[in-house]
């Protein structure tokens, strides 16, 4: 595969981890804050938030890395 | 629309983007032949298959909770002293974090934009922008008011295309394209991801450059930046440059 062609489908998956998904994550957590749940509902879906946003920052900066290398390399 | 399905739909949407970024992995590893890379690849995709299961549980646990009531907050008006203090400058270093900075440019696009006549230029550096413009859809910017300027070497449709490497065009294109437009607001998208191409130094020259001509021609530069160990003496540097740094 040409190093342009890998960088571009890399750049993809930057896009998909840093856009959509980071950005929807924010809106869910920020209307779930609007909402009057019980203590337990609450920790529950908290819970479940953060671990889906610290597993896409993962997936973001492996995606950066893997860029970085491909640009780097001769 | 009741809070209830408010938040039932954007848990929808995100199931949905999740399913999306599955099979595009599945499809990554039909085509990319670097074992470390699929490799690690392979990895997100198992994670995004774990997501769907966790969206659907985040589902069912709204779904089976009685009426939602809604808290009384109060609103500050956060983005509209941003978008006066945007207003006001030539440049400004935004530095903000990666969980949430696609959250806050959208809220300031939409405060800057709310004259039709107010015009944005945006530059992705790294990002295909197809996933920007659904986000700016979404939260009801109009795209019109806004051209692209991508740097991931892809054509798309009206947007212009530039060589991420060829920083000296990308500067002729944000001035060319500005040209015509009263008080435009130029985006970048992020100045973080030029290190992956270009050093310190170069990017420092182009950011004094850009904001030499934003004060002469009149425009504001945001240059947005992230938070990061390894581009903590990029930040500070680049923050010197800027008439306002912006932290959040």
């Amino acid at each position: 595969m040409k190093k342009e062609k890998l960088i571009s489908l890399l750049n993809e998956g930057l896009s998909v981890e840093e856009i959509p998904t980071i950005t929807n994550l924010k809106e869910i957590e920020e209307v779930i804050k609007k909402f009057d749940f019980d203590a337990e509902t609450n920790k529950k879906l908290n819970d479940k938030i953060q671990r889906l946003e610290k597993e896409t920052i993962g997936h973001a900066n492996a995606f950066s890395s893997m860029i970085k290398i491909t640009v780097q390399e001769k | 629309m009741t809070s209830k399905t408010e938040l039932i739909n954007l848990l929808k949407n995100q199931l949905q983007v999740e399913i999306n970024s599955r099979d595009i992995y599945t499809k990554f590893l039909k085509e990319i032949d670097n074992a470390n890379f699929n490799k690690i690849i392979s990895k997100i995709e198992q994670d995004e298959e774990i997501h769907i299961q966790v969206v659907k549980e985040m589902i069912k646990i709204v779904e089976d909770y009685g009426a939602i009531k809604e808290k009384k907050i109060k609103k500050e008006g956060v983005e509209e002293t941003k978008a006066v203090a945007i207003s006001q400058s030539n440049s400004i270093f935004f530095l903000t974090d990666l969980e949430t900075y696609m959250y806050k440019i959208k809220r300031i696009l939409k405060e800057n934009l709310k004259e039709p006549s107010k015009k944005a230029v945006y530059v992705s550096y790294n990002k295909l922008p197809k996933y920007t413009k659904k986000i700016f859809e979404e939260y009801k910017i109009n795209s019109n008011q806004i051209i692209f300027i991508n740097c991931v070497g892809v054509s798309f449709g009206d947007d212009i295309s530039i060589n991420p490497q060829d920083l000296t065009k990308l500067a002729i294109t944000i001035n060319n394209t500005v040209t015509d437009m009263k008080n435009p607001l130029v985006v970048i998208d992020t100045v973080s991801a030029f290190s992956v191409y270009h050093s310190l130094d170069l990017i420092s020259k182009f950011v004094s450059s850009m904001n030499d001509s934003a004060r002469r021609k009149n425009y504001t530069i945001l240059w947005i930046a992230l938070r990061s160990e390894s581009g903590a003496e990029l930040n500070s540097k680049l923050a010197s440059f800027c008439d306002t740094v912006m932290k959040e």
